[in-house]
């Protein structure tokens, strides 16, 4: 059962990774990509390389795969910025599609749809992480720093600057800030931290291949973002642990074979929607409401006391 | 060259949208300091030579230069960061930002480089200035409409901009407000800083204008003191229509 | 208040999934197996034909009660992906504690051997075919040939009988289609025959370039490794391009429609032996019942799929047998010894690398119909 949960809690602390560094372009940037698994993928296979060819040292490992992830994340922002803004969606999804493409058909240094096997466990100051239980401190901790990071990043001149951007380009413009250059950098920081999150699973997993690192993946991290609630520091890691958790949750309802899929999809389909029906705002916004309403119960409360 | 080169000159300036011709061949010099007022009717041009001033629009013709240096194509950021300010007539501000944080953004850019506790205080003393500093934390969404108004003044007047462009600021102020605005916009004049307005108000404009353009269909008709302009009989029957 | 309703809602459903969740009564006597297939997501028509042939086996093996006690399949959904099935096979043996796991899909497969190592649980594939899957862990078995072994039983009878020296191969430029090369690359020098390889893209549909290299490479035979609607229209163009040579190919071109056309007169290709119309006890059953229960005829991987649990019974009777418990590494122990097994079609063992070891037949197409030229052990 502890691995189990270990496992579970590892792929969640990485769901979190995703969702916090794509909620800096999407929450915070008004830039909708849907090439986030794209990142993901250019550091798990970075790692992979890394590991079965020269080093399995960790540290090594997340700086290589932040210069990767950071040039791919250009690769894909240059371009993507030259144009309207409103196309950086149909952008983002050519370079997702161009990517799969390559981690597919570069069979020399991807291992084609084969992918890579055998990936080494990392090192990390003469420690090999091997367990489950070394796999979760350290993921969770780099969750964390990611967190804090962005926190501290939107409490900056640079978050200051990204939410401006969001609400009016134009009159940011005007104060003589340069949207391109804002994008430019918050695609390339974005693209970093997702990066080490792919140096986190491979590692983890000892296996990468392309399916890991679809489309289907960009829109699943876009899901966690959207239904945390995007623009939020909270809302991203919530929406990321329930993305992950609550499928494991369904499948321990006991359910012929035939069924399972279908019942276990269809409830978490149908809660996601309600949940963007009546609270767009995500699962934060419901937070918010709840604590709102707790405070005013506990008031009701307190003066009835009083009256008796 | 720098020292001898007007402000802003414009020259030849013209723009068209669809065929119909919002400025027409336009050309004007604006002192290194003093208050301009942009006079004119509705639909004279007023504000696309703002946007043009900016960089928001490209000229078809003409040129734009500030202190001797063409600035015609260049991008908003570049022209901002060349020393121009302004404001919007709808104000465009950043709603979910704090008034402090609306502020602190215009003075972030690449060609100011104040620490983080410089910009604090640079801001809230102009935030004193416009009367806001009490304020300071609030979401702009939340202030009244003079508020905001004066917020989208701050953000102007907080870069080092020597050429301050105000689009209708006084729009829909009065009383205490207005007298606030008018002290603050001569007093920006007497640091030396220039300003251009676009007003419709003929007593602000009166009372606050060094010169006034006059524009009508995208043409200047006109430049002088305000004396000089508001005695023309043809200026105001263009103004004010022929029922006068 | 619609959104108080609403957490009310979410609340209920959230306590009924909870509820759920306690541990619902796998007898301790049962026999646990664990099954992960796509049960959602764009492959789910796999997982559901799969599972056919898991759940008749589990039915006749529980009525027969050869064993002690019943099997019980614990199915997980994979989405055919990595990172649900690693979830899933985690819950599978940290949780429900099965020692035997049956899986399908490559990447899959892949993504479960190292904690198959890890936790000694056996893992039997039947759906997987890339190369890579052989030796990837002492735990890991595939009770489906990869497609390296029929190429292996074909190239030394075309040789060596047929005496076709220059072959050209059309491949998909996948795991696959690099497997097919493979072989051909490591056998044809030692065969004396040479191989001129040709990439295709898996999504290709118009082959005039590659026809074209084939006339001038003026090829004793053209062997086609490719699978589904693409495999026709190769054949179709390479006729129409007026290529006379001996046509082979692999399992995947067994389809009666794709053997109906005239372009596949005479082509020459290889299949698993498996012999459904043998008279052991065991295919009978399984032709039987089948029909019975689903109506249809059993598909291949339907074939694989009810072998693995008769693997998995075989093995179990034997601890049963030397009383030992159930666990993986016994159930390794076990297929190790007992070797060779009596299963559907006939009878399988497997290699050191895990991979199954079986009969390959080869058979020729006359009017439509494949005929079988020789049987390669």
């Amino acid at each position: 059962m502890i691995s189990y949960l270990e496992s579970l809690l590892i792929f969640t602390a990485l769901a979190i990774i995703l969702a916090s560094s794509l909620n800096l372009v999407l929450g915070y940037g008004g830039m909708f990509s849907v090439a986030h698994a794209v990142f993901y993928g250019v550091g798990a296979y970075t790692a992979s390389l890394l590991a079965l060819h020269l080093s399995n040292s960790l540290v090594l490992s997340i700086l290589c795969a932040i210069i990767t992830g950071g040039l791919a994340g250009l690769l894909l922002a240059v371009p993507a910025l030259r144009v309207k803004e409103e196309y950086f969606v149909v952008a983002s999804l050519g370079f997702q599609i161009i990517a799969s493409t390559v981690f597919n058909q570069w069979d020399a240094v991807t291992g084609g749809i084969g992918g890579l096997t055998g990936i080494p466990p990392a090192s990390l100051f003469g420690y090999e992480i091997d367990s489950y239980g070394a796999h979760l401190v350290v993921t969770s901790l780099l969750a964390a720093a990611v967190l804090a990071i962005v926190a501290a990043l939107m409490r900056s001149s640079f978050g200051r600057a990204l939410r401006a951007l969001r609400d009016d380009e134009q009159a940011l413009s005007s104060l003589g800030r340069n949207p391109t250059h804002l994008r430019l950098v918050t695609v390339a920081l974005s693209a970093m931290i997702a990066s080490v999150a792919g140096v986190l699973y491979a590692y983890f997993t000892s296996f990468v291949n392309p399916e890991s690192f679809t489309l289907d993946e960009s829109v699943m991290m876009m899901v966690m973002v959207i239904i945390g609630g995007a623009g939020t520091v909270w809302g991203p890691p919530l929406g990321a642990a329930f993305v992950t958790i609550f499928p494991a949750l369904l499948s321990f309802l006991k359910l012929p074979s035939s069924l399972l899929g279908p019942v276990q999809r269809l409830t978490y389909g149908v809660i996601m929607t309600l949940l963007m029906i009546y609270e767009p705002a995500g699962i934060v916004g419901l937070l918010r409401w709840v604590r709102r309403r707790q405070i005013i119960l506990n008031g009701i409360n307190g003066s009835n006391r009083a009256a008796a | 060259m720098a020292r001898t080169a007007p402000l802003l000159e414009l020259i030849g300036l013209s723009k068209s949208f669809g065929g119909v011709k919002a400025i027409d061949d336009l050309s004007l010099v604006i002192a290194d300091s003093g208050v301009t007022s942009l006079v004119g009717p509705n639909g004279a041009g007023k504000t696309t030579l703002f946007n043009l001033i900016t960089g928001f629009l490209v000229p078809d013709r003409g040129r734009i230069m500030l202190r001797g240096r063409d600035i015609t194509r260049l991008p908003p950021y570049k022209v901002a960061r060349a020393g121009v300010a302004r404001t919007f007539q709808n104000l465009r501000l950043f709603p979910t930002l704090t008034v402090f944080e609306n502020v602190a953004v215009a003075c972030e850019a690449s060609d100011i480089t104040l620490s983080e506790k410089n910009v604090s205080k640079l801001v809230d003393s102009t935030l004193e200035r416009v009367g806001l500093l009490a304020r300071r934390d609030v979401r702009v969404a939340d202030l009244s409409f003079a508020e905001q108004k004066f917020v989208s003044l701050a953000r102007a007047i907080v870069r080092p901009a020597n050429l301050l462009l105000l689009d209708e600021p006084a729009a829909g102020l009065d009383g205490r407000a207005l007298e606030r605005f008018h002290q603050i916009v001569r007093s920006l004049a007497a640091e030396g800083r220039s300003v251009l307005l676009i007003e419709h108000n003929l007593d602000t404009v009166r009372g606050i204008s060094d010169s006034v353009a006059f524009l009508d269909q995208g043409r200047l008709i006109a430049t002088g003191t305000p004396g000089e302009i508001f005695a023309m009989e043809e200026l105001a029957a263009l103004y004010f229509g022929d029922d006068r | 208040m619609t959104s108080s309703k609403w957490l009310r809602s979410l609340l209920v459903g959230a306590l009924s999934v909870l509820a759920s969740a306690m541990p619902l009564t796998v007898s301790a006597q049962d026999y646990s197996i664990g099954v992960i297939f796509p049960l959602s997501g764009p492959n789910v028509v796999y997982g559901e034909t799969f599972s056919k042939g898991v759940d008749l086996a589990v039915k006749n093996l529980n009525e027969s009660e050869e064993l002690p006690h019943r099997i019980k399949t614990l199915y997980e959904d994979s989405r055919a992906l990595p990172q649900p099935a690693i979830i899933a096979m985690n819950k599978l043996v940290n949780v429900e504690n099965v020692p035997f796991v049956i899986s399908a899909f490559s990447g899959v497969t892949k993504a479960i051997a190292p904690i198959a190592t890890r936790r000694k649980v056996l893992v039997m594939n039947g759906g997987g075919v890339s190369p890579e899957l052989a030796g990837l862990s002492p735990y890991l078995f595939n009770d489906i040939p990869l497609v390296n072994d029929e190429i292996s039983a074909l190239l030394p009878y075309v040789t060596s009988k047929l005496h076709l020296r220059r072959i050209s191969l059309i491949y998909v430029n996948d795991p696959f289609g690099q497997g097919v090369l493979g072989v051909f690359s490591a056998q044809c020098p030692k065969l004396g025959c040479e191989a001129i390889p040709i990439s295709i893209s898996p999504t290709a549909s118009d082959f005039q370039a590659e026809v074209a290299k084939i006339r001038s490479a003026k090829s004793d035979a053209v062997f086609i490794a490719s699978y589904g609607q693409q495999q026709n229209v190769i054949l179709k163009q390479l006729r129409d391009g007026g290529i006379n040579a001996q046509l082979l190919s692999y399992s995947g071109i067994d389809l009666p429609d794709t053997l109906r056309l005239p372009a596949a007169q005479g082509l020459i290709f290889t299949v698993e032996n498996v012999d459904l119309g043998s008279d052991d006890p065991i295919t009978k059953k399984f032709n039987e019942s089948f029909r019975a229960v689903y109506h249809s005829e059993p598909s291949f991987y339907q074939v694989n799929y009810y072998n693995a649990v008769v693997l998995f019974a075989a093995c179990v009777k034997r601890l049963v047998a030397k009383n030992q418990p159930v666990t993986g590494e016994n159930l390794l122990q076990a297929l190790r010894e007992i070797k060779t097994f009596n299963v559907v079609g006939g009878t399988v063992s497997f290699q050191p690398n895990g991979t199954v070891r079986q009969a390959i037949q080869i058979m020729k197409v006359v009017d439509g119909q494949p005929q079988p030229l020789a049987v390669v052990k």
